[in-house]
């Protein structure tokens, strides 16, 4: 059975890029002994909210897309139970390469960004976007 | 059954329980490297139903890097591995699901070590047939603060 460790908000598509808006339970499963007494919201619960924002963005495009390569990501902030959590991302080619560049706030402070390179899943196949 | 798995308790070498902790024991260790193993399990993070996420190895590697760094401070007082991801360089993905059920082996080493305090690490992910990826992560070992203070300081 699947099952979603944080819920989304709200997603807004735009053509080239999308923002996706979490808040973070302090009962999810990522504080789950993350870390014991001192609650921490991890790192990949950042690129899985990234990922979810991603996802919904392609799904409303109409295509699947896959990641092949994370690059250049930085955390710059640790975020705690109940923070306000929004993704933006925009998809751009670059020297013939789809490439999602992203960064997450909480409020009004840069959490982390980085680049995704992605790949379009078109009849079996990977190709650029 | 002698070695690794059965002469170490990995919880004294890094702090993540509950579901959060995805390692099940160590395979291999010394002072230039350590294999770690985990059975994927559907409870795990970014799992959908029979498939997980393969961006999951990050936190495989991430873990291991911490057993890693806790290992080799297992004579000190404070031993468990407190680094905490400020950031990743590179990560590769080659594959973009592990069935739940894998049998993994993690392995890792460190690229760069500056006084204990900022680590690099390299890390892959194998079931023995698949190559799910390469990881090159960097730790800061700090205090942990959710007064605002950021990780990872802009260069000047």
């Amino acid at each position: 059975m699947s099952e979603k460790w944080i819920i989304p908000e709200k997603f807004v598509p735009h053509e080239n890029d999308a923002e996706g808006h979490f808040m973070i339970p302090g009962n999810s499963p990522w504080f789950s002994g993350h870390f014991p007494g001192m609650p921490v919201f991890p790192a990949i619960g950042m690129l899985g909210l990234v990922y979810d924002t991603l996802k919904e963005y392609a799904a409303h495009r109409g295509i699947r897309l896959t990641i092949m390569e994370m690059k250049r990501i930085r955390f710059r902030q640790v975020l705690g139970p109940e923070s306000p959590f929004t993704v933006f991302i925009s998809l751009k080619n670059v020297n013939g390469a789809s490439q999602v560049f992203f960064h997450c706030v909480s409020g009004d402070t840069k959490v982390c960004d980085g680049i995704l390179l992605v790949k379009r899943e078109h009849d079996g196949a990977l190709e650029n976007v | 059954m002698t070695g690794p798995w059965r002469m170490y308790n990995i919880d004294d070498f890094f702090p993540h329980r509950g579901r959060m902790k995805i390692i099940d024991g160590i395979v291999e260790i010394d002072d230039d490297h350590c294999v770690t193993e985990s059975i994927a399990a559907s409870l795990w993070p970014l799992c959908s139903g029979v498939q997980i996420n393969s961006i999951i190895i990050v936190e495989l590697v991430a873990q291991t890097a911490s057993i890693f760094t806790g290992w080799k401070k297992r004579n000190e007082t404070k031993t468990k591995g407190e680094g905490v991801i400020v950031g990743i360089k590179k990560a590769v993905l080659t594959a973009p699901e592990i069935p739940v059920g894998s049998r993994l082996r993690t392995s890792c080493r460190i690229r760069v070590n500056l006084d204990g305090q900022y680590g690099e690490f390299e890390g892959e992910v194998t079931d023995g047939h698949i190559q799910y990826g390469f990881v090159h992560l960097q730790t800061l070992n700090q205090q942990i603060s959710l007064s605002g203070r950021e990780n990872f300081p802009s260069k000047k």
